[in-house]
């Protein structure tokens, strides 16, 4: 006749100490250590709280409509400035015709790129070498952070041969020093104005301004070309393509999103924590190394 | 602590063991290669393996252990190359494994190479069996035939069979090293330096060698055979060896076999265009000026359907027709070979060292160098033979017709033929009045633009060929110049009449991005059908200048946001003339001021548009659009004069806003204009110094701005369909009587509006 288990049930040993024994202490340590030691292992082995968080999205892009061109010529007296901004600086140049095309391709309320071909007219005698082409932009990233500022791209290029015709290709790309503190009501708004011509430097001084902010974009990726000649009685030619691409945005967490990582990370140490010290206790106790009374029940 | 002692020096065992283990394999390999290999002998040496600078050692071992484990201690003398002496290598000898224990302690926990080097223990355990693993030193015993040792205490260090070059003579040692692959012998035939393996170098050879590089070779650790790298065990040995090896292929010799052997690869090669057209014809084995001939067909992207001739009479040279295009450089210097059916524009430019000197009918800048000298082209054409009634396609000579169309300096146009300059000796012949001369520091007839408009009838071949050559006349600057020349193939159908006039779309139904905004005049009668025109932007020449030109001017495109700025001449005389042709009230000397003012307007008027009363197209495609009309805000007309010679208010910009939306299902909105806001600015220009200045020049600026208008699209849901259940008649039998029975039929008609329902319009409310 074999024998089924029907019903079971089991029965309890406690393993009783009084306060000042050395099983108590020992209790006492164990628990500590079941509880600490996950704790320290995450935290000496880096990355417990985490300090700043990424992710990537696409910016809201649009060109002002505001650029300066700066082109030298082979006469040095009189480099050609001209362009859309404050009138605040002489222009010297003229910048006949500029076409603008920035389009959203997939219709999403973010424009994709922007095409744009600027012709600077010259006298035909004076030859191209050096073209620099600072276009404003209004950048907005919307989706975690929120965030409005007046960037800038600059397109720089020179050459010993007397050009024509300057192609540029791009990206837009995002420049973080800090990570950024988002609120979810109010943005960070860097709207001072870039283009600022008081102090006699301007140009060195718009870079200057410009590379100490904290957040601030550049042009990435670039391709460009250099034609050489200029065709007769033609305007110089700029033409460049700007890609908008989604972006990589360092932000500080919030307390909630640190808290679920530190847990994550402590709670996976804590069960095999918890398992070990269990193991420990259960030899500890009962091979009886330290003194107990035992008490079982029914 | 006991027990744990014990667990922690077994690991150490079996992972020494482990190590061990390696030198067996390739010994017992090369046993059965060679069958020369003894069957009996048992080894057990210890050595440094640096075998170039450790004299002969014979080690000394004592035995520790009892029968079955052996514990086997050795003492190595001398030095390895690292310089630690080695002490107390215990090796412990069971059946099988040999381990070593213990060594120098510096090395065994240092790098992985050093320790290597220091240890490597060959064992042979089983005496006379047949598949005994005879085993070796690390690629220092080549044949175990001499091996001397015949138990498990007796030990020769270096046995080597056939010793040919040995020397004992101090420290530097070099040692003849047999491989069976010897790396470094490169050179046949002669002794390489510094190959220890090279069987053809002497006894004298070897006395000059340094060192033998290649014997470090075998002791390299593999990095991916380095278990962990913790400063507790290394693998120190390659323990199986023939586990990495690259495995043998087969031979290819079909074709076949090479696209199988290809076929998941990316195989990048080099481009052959004989290959590529190999594709097309039949005969590879053609000679290139045939296979050439042999490659017409007219599918679309052929390249090769259209030749030049450009021959004299005795023979005919042929080229493939072709535009010239830019390569690197925006000079005209290649040749881009034109598609049938493809629409192509090239844009390039000839550079002019003087201008003099080209301006002929032997430059680039003449007609004739795009036209050939007959101007005769071969085109492909099916040929009907009316003798074997076959049809085949074949080149057709056909004469293209030429097209001159001339411009002068300032933009107008005029006739080539009137315009006759320089007719000399050759001025009977016609087509010699298109050729380019130099006459007044202006150049004459240069070639701007070069059209061939190729009549075709698709697949039955091409029908004419027109050839438009753009003049221009070009002033002499006195130094070189570029000047820009533009190509274009266009393609026009041969059976189109060219009664309807044909116009551009801007997009199907919706707007195309870069596509003309059409517009048209709010015309009385015409209502259904309306020609579209373009806006047209003012043009700029090379000084800033806007230039009143027929040519096709640059036009205002959907979504291009665009700010033109140029300056309007306007010449005094003209005012003057045009006002006495006008007016012959007025005494000849006297103009109003006020008439030259509005001359002044109606000229910057001219160049900025009037877009009173015009129409915008909502659409792209005019048959199906709505016509809108622009808003248009104009600044108040001053009368009053102020002073003496200055015009109040004169209009000098256009600044346009296009307000614009997608509209329609989401996968493809139609872009649609909503309306156009024109707002014309005016300031005071200053005609200033009475007769003396020759002309005024009012700056003028046109503005485009596009605004989307765009709507987040909104997302319906179908009506959820009403489901009807219609229960028996009699499912209430003994609840309702019969008389109600025949009212509930209706009731019965239970209309279940689904939860669904109530959801979705719930969802659609947020």
């Amino acid at each position: 006749m074999s024998v089924r288990v029907v019903y079971s049930k089991s029965f309890g040993v406690k393993y009783k100490a009084s306060v000042c024994s050395k099983a108590f202490i020992l209790y006492v340590v164990i628990t500590l250590l079941t509880f600490t030691l996950p704790l320290l292992f995450c935290y000496r082995s880096s990355g417990l709280w985490i300090k700043y968080e990424k992710y990537r999205e696409q910016p809201m892009v649009q060109f002002k409509l505001q650029y300066l061109l700066y082109a030298e010529t082979s006469d040095p007296t009189s480099p050609l400035i001209c362009g859309n901004f404050p009138r605040t600086l002489k222009t010297t140049g003229f910048c006949s015709t500029i076409k603008v095309i920035e389009e959203d391709i997939n219709i999403d309320g973010k424009k994709e790129f922007l095409d744009l071909e600027l012709r600077l007219t010259t006298n035909e005698t004076l030859d191209v070498h050096s073209i620099t082409l600072l276009l404003i932009f209004d950048f907005k990233i919307q989706d975690l952070c929120l965030l409005e500022m007046e960037s800038m791209a600059v397109i720089t290029h020179s050459s010993g041969l007397p050009g024509g015709r300057l192609d540029v290709f791009g990206d837009l790309n995002l420049v973080q020093k800090t990570p950024l503190v988002c609120t979810p009501r109010k943005p960070i708004r860097m709207n001072r104005p870039i283009l600022l011509f008081e102090s006699p430097d301007w140009l060195v001084n718009i870079y200057e301004e410009y590379s100490k902010r904290t957040l601030s974009t550049k042009l990435d990726n670039v391709l460009d070309k250099w034609t050489r000649g200029r065709p007769y009685q033609q305007p110089f030619l700029i033409k460049a393509k700007i890609n908008y691409g989604s972006v990589e945005i360092l932000y500080k967490p919030k307390f909630w999103q640190i808290m679920k990582w530190a847990w994550i990370q402590y709670f996976s140490i804590l069960v095999l924590s918890v398992f070990i010290f269990k193991k420990v206790k259960r030899f500890l106790f009962t091979n009886h190394i330290v003194t107990t009374k035992i008490e079982r029940s029914m | 602590m006991v027990e744990s002692r014990r667990v922690a020096f077994v690991t150490t065992v079996a992972l020494l063991s482990f190590s061990c283990a390696y030198a067996e394999t390739p010994a017992i390999k090369d046993c059965l290669a060679n069958e020369t290999c003894s069957v009996q002998p048992t080894v057990v040496a210890a050595a440094a393996m640096t075998t170039a600078t450790t004299p002969k050692n014979v080690l000394k071992t004592t035995t520790v252990g009892g029968s079955n484990p052996k514990i086997v201690r050795y003492d190595v003398s001398g030095n390895d190359s690292k310089g630690s002496t080695l002490q107390d290598v215990v090796v412990q000898v069971d059946d099988r494994n040999v381990i070593s224990l213990g060594g120098d302690k510096a090395n065994s926990s240092g790098k992985a190479t050093s320790v290597s080097s220091n240890v490597t223990v060959v064992v042979k355990p089983s005496v006379g069996k047949a598949n005994a693993t005879a085993t070796e030193t690390n690629l220092q015993v080549t044949n175990s035939t001499n091996t001397t040792s015949t138990s498990t205490t007796a030990t020769e260090f270096t046995s080597v069979s056939r010793p040919k070059y040995l020397f004992e003579n101090g420290a530097e040692v070099v040692r003849f090293v047999p491989y069976k692959y010897c790396h470094c012998d490169l050179i046949y035939g002669s002794c390489d330096i510094n190959c220890c393996c090279d069987t053809e170098c002497t006894n004298h050879d070897l006395k000059t060698f340094t060192l033998c590089p290649d014997q470090v070779k075998s002791t390299l650790i593999k990095q991916e055979s380095i278990l962990f790298d913790s400063s507790l065990f290394y693998v120190v040995i390659e323990n199986v060896p023939s586990d990495y090896f690259y495995p043998e292929r087969d031979t290819i010799e079909s074709e076949t076999q090479v696209a199988t052997s290809l076929r998941k690869r990316d195989i990048f090669t080099w481009r052959d265009e004989k290959a590529i057209s190999r594709h097309h014809s039949f005969t590879s084995t053609l000679p290139v000026d045939s296979s050439i001939y042999n490659n017409y067909d007219l599918t679309y992207k052929s390249s090769r359907w259209m030749f030049n001739v450009v021959s004299d009479v005795n023979s005919s040279e042929i080229k493939t027709f072709g535009l010239k295009n830019s390569a690197l450089d925006s000079l005209c210097s290649v040749e881009q070979p034109v598609e049938y059916l493809k629409t192509k524009e090239t844009n390039c430019k000839t550079f002019v060292p003087n201008l003099t000197d080209v301006c002929n009918n032997n430059s680039s800048l003449s007609f004739k160098h795009y036209y050939g000298e007959k101007g005769l082209f071969k085109v492909m054409q099916p040929i009907y033979n009316s003798v074997h009634k076959t049809e085949k396609i074949d080149l057709v000579t056909i004469q293209a017709t030429a097209h001159h169309h001339c411009v002068s300096m300032n933009g107008s146009l005029y006739d080539c033929q009137v315009g006759k300059f320089g007719v000399g000796t050759r001025g009977n012949d016609n087509r010699s009045h298109y050729d380019p001369v130099y006459l007044g520091g202006v150049c004459h007839r240069v070639v701007d633009g070069v059209e061939y408009l190729v009549t075709h009838n698709g697949s039955r071949g091409v029908r004419r060929v027109d050839v438009h050559f753009y003049h221009r006349d070009v002033p002499d600057a006195g130094r070189p110049i570029y000047l820009n020349q533009r190509f274009g193939v266009r393609f026009a159908w041969a059976t189109v009449g060219s009664a309807v006039e044909s116009y551009e779309r801007s997009g199907k139904p919706g707007y195309v991005t870069g596509s003309p905004v059409l517009v048209t005049m709010a015309g009385k009668g015409v209502v259904k059908l309306r020609h579209p025109k373009k806006m047209y932007l003012p043009e700029t020449d090379g000084y800033g200048r806007c230039i009143h030109s027929t040519e096709p001017r640059q036009s205002v495109n959907f979504l291009e946001s665009v700010d033109v700025q140029c300056r309007v001449r306007v010449r005094r005389q003209n005012m003057q003339l045009s006002k006495r042709a006008d007016d012959h009230s007025i005494p000849s000397g006297g103009v109003l001021f006020a008439d030259i003012c509005n001359y002044i307007q109606n000229e910057t008027m001219a160049v900025l548009g009037d877009y009173e009363g015009a129409l915008v197209a909502s659409l792209g495609d005019p048959d199906v659009t709505r016509w809108i009309p622009f808003v248009v805000a104009k600044p108040p007309v001053q009368q009053s004069l102020l002073s003496e010679d200055l015009c109040p208010a004169v209009t000098d910009g256009v600044h346009i806003r296009v307000l614009y939306s997608h509209v329609g299902p989401f996968d493809g909105p139609r872009a649609t204009v909503l309306g156009v806001l024109t707002n014309y600015t005016a300031s005071a220009v200053t005609v200033s110094g009475g007769h003396r200045s020759v002309a005024v020049e009012v700056p003028v600026r046109v503005t485009v701005v596009y605004v989307d208008l765009t709507r987040p699209p909104i997302r319906t849901f179908a009506e959820p369909p009403t489901y009807e259940f219609r229960l028996p008649e009699d499912f209430y039998y003994p609840f309702w009587s019969s008389g109600a029975a025949r009212v509930s039929r209706s009731v019965h008609k239970v209309y279940f509006v689904v939860g669904l329902q109530v959801l979705l319009s719930h969802l659609h409310c947020y």
